[in-house]
């Protein structure tokens, strides 16, 4: 991964990813918020698997960008939210606001020291220096095979991090159940017995005896 | 070659715009979710720039499980959400005042 390419492709997702999330924050129109906000999904993705991070990446895209942008999605065209929020409003936050990212962003470069992190995403000093000092020549010296970033993500996730792992299986079946016990209605006209009413019925509720005069 | 430094501050910006996000939609709640949402792709995004420079999995793990978070905090909301609309007819952050808070 050397040469001109992958700056490049860093700096036009970059780019991307910058103008789209602006976009996706100054849009009243819900719908195409969220369709920004996608955009800017996929173009960090890209961002991602330039780090090697390939099943995050693809992770994003799947399941982030697949299920729950959908998800808002259908939301926000099941509550079809027509009335725009006052744009009056939205613009006289807007100067003060960017302001605030560009206080921020200077904050950051000010407070990192000049000479940090100046080396490549792509080779990092630290892991070579380890590498260097750990490497002992020894006869039986297999060269590690490489694995794919799945497989280390799944060597630590099943082993190192279990209990973590099963935690946030807990959380989405909690997840699961909130969602639907806060929007689940039950229908209105349903034909199911009720079998506690059916047994807790006396005869008096039922049958009237009604006395009358025979007509002749 | 890409330094370190460039993640940072794409995710630095990421950031500030979706906190002016929030400070400028106060007034509809799926604006609100979406700018929470921004938040979180820009502190992944350092993650992982951090996990590949170190060379280690952590952070990769942490953005893992902030992604499961994040899934599950976007269906509650989006459940509250239509909770509020369907009891109320609007989702207005400003009229949401039922707990005198």
């Amino acid at each position: 991964m050397q040469g001109l390419l992958p700056n490049i492709v860093f700096y036009v997702f970059a780019g991307l990813a910058l103008v789209s999330g602006f976009f996706a924050i100054i849009q009243s129109n819900p719908v195409r918020c969220v369709l920004f906000l996608v955009l800017a999904f996929f173009a960090s993705s890209v961002l991602w698997l330039l780090v090697q991070a390939e099943f995050l990446a693809l992770i994003l895209v799947l399941v982030y960008v697949g299920a729950v942008m959908t998800l808002f999605l259908f939301v926000v065209m099941m509550l079809n939210i027509d009335k725009a929020s006052k744009r009056a409003h939205f613009l006289r936050y807007l100067p003060f606001g960017l302001i605030i990212v560009a206080f921020l962003t200077g904050l950051l470069l000010k407070t990192l020291p000049a000479a940090s992190f100046q080396t490549s995403v792509e080779v990092s000093a630290a892991v070579q220096e380890v590498v260097a000092e750990d490497f002992v020549p020894d006869t039986q010296f297999v060269p590690a095979k490489t694995i794919s970033n799945t497989e280390e993500l799944g060597l630590v996730l099943y082993t190192d991090y279990v209990f973590a792992f099963e935690l946030a299986a807990v959380i989405l079946l909690v997840a699961i159940i909130a969602a639907i016990t806060l929007v689940h209605r039950a229908p209105i006209r349903s034909k199911q017995q009720n079998i506690t009413q059916q047994i807790m019925t006396r005869r008096e509720d039922r049958v009237t005896l009604v006395k009358m005069k025979s007509e002749k | 070659m890409i330094p370190v430094t460039h993640y940072l501050i794409l995710s630095v910006i990421l950031f500030g715009l979706s906190l002016v996000g929030i400070i400028i939609n106060r007034r509809n709640v799926i604006h609100l979710l979406v700018c929470i949402e921004l938040m979180l792709l820009a502190v992944n995004t350092n993650f992982v720039a951090f996990s590949h420079y170190y060379g280690g999995t952590a952070g990769q793990v942490f953005v893992f499980f902030i992604l499961t978070v994040a899934a599950a905090e976007a269906a509650i909301g989006l459940a509250i959400v239509m909770l509020l609309h369907r009891n109320r007819g609007n989702i207005d952050v400003d009229k949401m005042n039922h707990l005198k808070g």
